[in-house]
């Protein structure tokens, strides 16, 4: 029944729009998109201006359903004060697939850094619909002594998908490291024809092999949790996050920092 | 500010934040005073008491040890002549006794209420008296309570005979008790908070398992008997209990619901069903760690009207404390009637930044009747949520307290036939300075939200609280002043109703008196929850509707060292015969 209900939404509600709000890894999941506070390649997918060099590969079942697997996959490396990144997702369904794949470039110049992404998505839909469209996104990230700020604009070119608009979608968040074993970020996000999503996510190093991350989400409420197992350069992050009317979604990433 | 924070812990040095201060000196002044109202008795004090005086040395200890173990101390200059200076025994005197041999205490409360608006019942009185009589080792009481209305002088009664023990046998209690395990899920108090602004740390259960039941509440006491047997690190605590609850049947005598008031209008629906229990929990602790199993057997002489619940059933528990420097992981598991309930959560960082997570799920139908673990409203059956909470101090002398509880009920609950959802949000900012501080919370709760399939049936109530609190020191007063705004919506019929309190608490103390006055004033379509001072030993809650001004003054004299007396009233002014008087006496000898 509830597979049911998912493949209706997806098949008939534009995937960005339709409060799945599907993160890109799983530290993602644990934060509830909040980027800043684990350094991750994936993070440009959600503020290009993120420079975070390294593979990451993540996996999941949404809502814990088997025939319902999502897969990311992040590329991002530093030369001098150039990022760039390259980072795909794909959502794979027997009767409905979806990918995004994108490409980023961000600068960082003193305290600041800007980027900006291309992302073309890509949806089909068995005997229904194919439909592709090109979005462009901006970030915008500023260092300031423990505080580290960012704000993105996703789809600042109002792109079409299926005869209707996209949405657009803004996401401010600042990150404060309290201490260097603790950090705290805080987030609004706002989504066209959505109310504001308000975030906040915490992260504690227990050890040096250990992290541990949890998040809020207000609107629609959410709480997730993670744990990150860091051995030397691979980082291992295992999350899950709740919903209100769905079963837990269960994300597994891996990382490699250059 | 921040700087400083960081600087200190680059150079590894210890600093205490406002909170740790506020915490040391509160508690040092809370036992000193606790140690002057039972002083402690030097001819019997073993050196752990001694110590806890803070003027006495090691030294001055072990030199009153030595002495007495061949003399008996009776007077002051006897430790000036054992070699403990004059300024440390001047010190001193408030703090010790000499009485050999027996310790024998004696406290009474005896409280009386007059309820204005229950004038028309024929016993317009309640009353409640406690008695607790202390020798040696041994504790003896005696507590009685009648309601308004109720024809029995002593409509409830608690008794108990308590022995406390430093060895193998830790306590015994035979008469009427409370028993507490675990994260609560099986045995608990019911009125331990679950949310509050200390969001770290009210939703973890940190219990002592036995404890006589000196409450008026005149429901889910045990009576019977109950031991603490400790073998080194591990506690064995068995049970039992044969009581009589008062309940409501229905025609072929099954129970249909329990009696939760303490109202006894009708003799025949008092004590009308029995329920005994037996049992064992055992609890290994070694150093900070902590694991449980606790078993009861549980039979009611009446069956239960729904099917599936059964008269005779037996209940199992595990719980477990796992501490990390102080951030500890816990939970409990239990099984009962096929059902099963569980709770765990765990606590991690750092001072400066704390969180707390916590997790529950309990089957629909579990037996909830004894059990108070952590749940979204007083009922924890047919729930799963999860809950978490964090406590940042960004800088001296500030705190943010915010909590986020998420929950669902997968099955049939109150409307229509549908599972129903609710979160709650809830921060809290406090600073404080020298002689005053500031609280402002805001609190959202979106209760019972259920929406059905074809979104033709949608409910979503939501109560939003916004306060702000303040408080000034002058002298020997203390004034509080609170503004509080609640607004609530109903999403579906689009009913929005909104209210305002603001009151004013000032409280005078000098020497033996303590005066403590409010006048609330409020215009609301909402309820507003208000706590209010009172009497010592009644915790009350006032609920304001309406438009209206409401207020009440306290007093409390200590006119014998070893008496005081107490007295409250308290009347809105707006509405007719709403006064409520109360007078208390509590000695201590």
């Amino acid at each position: 029944m509830k597979l049911f209900i998912i493949i209706l939404l997806l098949i008939f509600t534009i995937l960005s729009a339709i409060d799945l709000h599907l993160p890109s890894s799983a530290v993602h999941n644990a934060t509830s998109g909040l980027v800043l506070i684990y350094p991750s390649p994936s993070a440009a997918s959600s503020n290009p201006a993120c420079y975070f060099p390294g593979i990451e590969t993540s996996a999941t079942y949404l809502f814990s359903m088997e025939d319902l697997p999502f897969y990311n996959f992040h590329l991002q490396y530093k030369y001098r004060d150039l990022g760039f990144h390259i980072g795909s997702s794909f959502l794979a369904h027997p009767l409905y697939k979806e990918s995004s794949s994108m490409f980023t470039i961000n600068y960082a110049y003193h305290e600041f850094t800007v980027g900006s992404s291309i992302r073309y998505l890509y949806n089909m839909v068995e005997e229904y619909h194919e439909d592709s469209a090109l979005l462009v996104d901006i970030g915008l990230l500023w260092q300031n002594g423990n505080l580290l700020t960012g704000l993105s604009v996703r789809n600042t070119t109002h792109s079409h998908f299926l005869e209707e608009q996209l949405p657009i979608v803004y996401l401010w968040e600042s990150c404060f490291s309290i201490t260097n074993k603790s950090r705290i970020s805080v987030g609004l996000e706002k989504e066209t024809n959505f109310d504001f999503a308000f975030k906040i996510a915490g992260r504690y190093d227990i050890h040096k092999v250990l992290t541990i991350l949890s998040s809020y989400q207000y609107e629609p409420d959410r709480i997730g949790v993670g744990a990150i197992f860091n051995l030397s350069k691979i980082n291992i992050c295992y999350s899950i996050r709740t919903h209100q009317y769905l079963s837990l979604n269960h994300y597994i990433s891996i990382n490699y920092v250059f | 500010m921040l700087t400083i924070v960081l600087f200190a812990e680059d150079s590894e040095e210890k600093i205490f934040s406002f909170e740790d201060e506020t915490y040391h000196s509160t508690e040092l002044s809370d036992l000193l005073q606790s140690i002057k109202k039972n002083p402690i008795n030097v001819n019997m004090a073993d050196e752990k008491e001694l110590a806890l005086i803070p003027w006495l040395s090691e030294k001055d200890i072990q030199k009153i040890i030595l002495y007495r173990n061949s003399y008996k101390i009776s007077r002051l200059e006897d430790l000036t002549e054992i070699g403990i200076d004059a300024v440390t025994v001047n010190e001193l005197k408030d703090y010790i006794t000499f009485r050999l041999a027996i310790d024998l205490k004696l406290k009474q409360t005896s409280r009386l209420e007059y309820h204005q608006p229950k004038q028309h019942l024929p016993s317009t009185l309640k009353y409640f008296q406690k008695t607790i009589f202390k020798f040696n080792n041994f504790k003896l009481g005696f507590i009685s309570q009648k309601d308004e209305g109720e024809k029995d002088p002593i409509d409830f009664y608690s008794y108990f005979l308590e022995y406390s023990g430093k060895d193998l046998l830790k306590k015994v209690l035979i008469g009427k008790y409370r028993l507490a395990l675990g994260q609560g899920i099986l045995f608990a108090p019911k009125l331990g908070m679950s949310k509050s602004g200390a969001a770290t740390s009210t939703p973890v259960k940190k219990f002592n398992p036995i404890r006589p039941y000196t409450s008026s509440y005149e429901i889910w006491e045990l009576e019977g008997a109950a031991a603490n047997i400790q073998l080194s690190s591990l506690s064995i605590i068995p049970f039992f209990s044969n009581t009589f609850l008062s309940a409501n049947l229905d025609t072929l005598d099954c129970i249909t619901s329990f009696n939760e008031s303490g109202l006894h209008f009708d003799d025949d629906k008092k004590n009308n069903v029995q329920e005994m229990i037996y049992g064992l929990a055992t609890k290994f602790s070694p150093t900070d760690h902590s694991f449980g199993i606790n078993f009861a057997k549980i039979n009611f002489d009446h069956h239960f009207n729904n099917p599936s619940r059964k008269n005779e059933y037996s209940a199992i528990s595990t719980d477990f404390i796992i501490n990390r420097s102080g951030f500890p992981v816990f939970g409990e598991i239990a099984y009962a009637q096929k059902k099963t309930a569980g709770v765990m959560g765990c606590k991690f960082g750092e001072n400066n930044l704390r969180h707390l997570l916590l997790i529950r799920h309990y089957q629909k139908d579990f037996p909830t009747w004894h059990g108070n673990p952590f749940s979204s409203q007083s009922r924890f059956d047919n729930e799963v949520g999860i809950y978490y909470g964090i406590t940042i101090i960004p800088m001296d002398r500030t705190k943010i307290n915010c909590y986020f509880d998420l929950w669902s009920f997968p099955e049939t609950r109150y409307f229509e036939k549908m599972p129903t959802v609710g979160s709650e949000q809830f921060i809290q900012i406090e600073k404080k300075f020298v002689a005053n501080s500031i609280r402002i919370s805001v609190q959202h709760k979106d209760k019972e939200k259920y929406i059905s399939l074809d979104e033709a049936k949608i409910r979503d109530f939501e109560r939003t609280t916004f306060r702000a609190d303040w408080w000034q020191n002058i002298d020997n007063f203390r004034f509080k002043t609170r503004c509080e705004l609640v607004t609530e919506y109903l999403a579906n019929d689009a009913i929005h109703e909104s209210g305002i309190l603001v009151y004013e608490e000032i409280k005078w103390k000098i020497d033996k008196l303590t005066l403590i006055g409010q006048v609330a004033v409020y215009h609301s379509d909402v309820l507003h929850y208000m706590y209010e001072h009172n009497v010592d030993g009644i915790m009350q809650n006032s609920i304001l509707k309406g438009d209206g001004a409401y207020s009440y003054f306290v007093m409390k004299y200590n006119f014998l060292q070893s008496m005081e007396l107490q007295f409250k009233v308290s009347d809105h002014w707006n509405t007719k015969d709403q006064m409520r008087m109360y007078f208390q006496v509590v000695s201590s000898f």
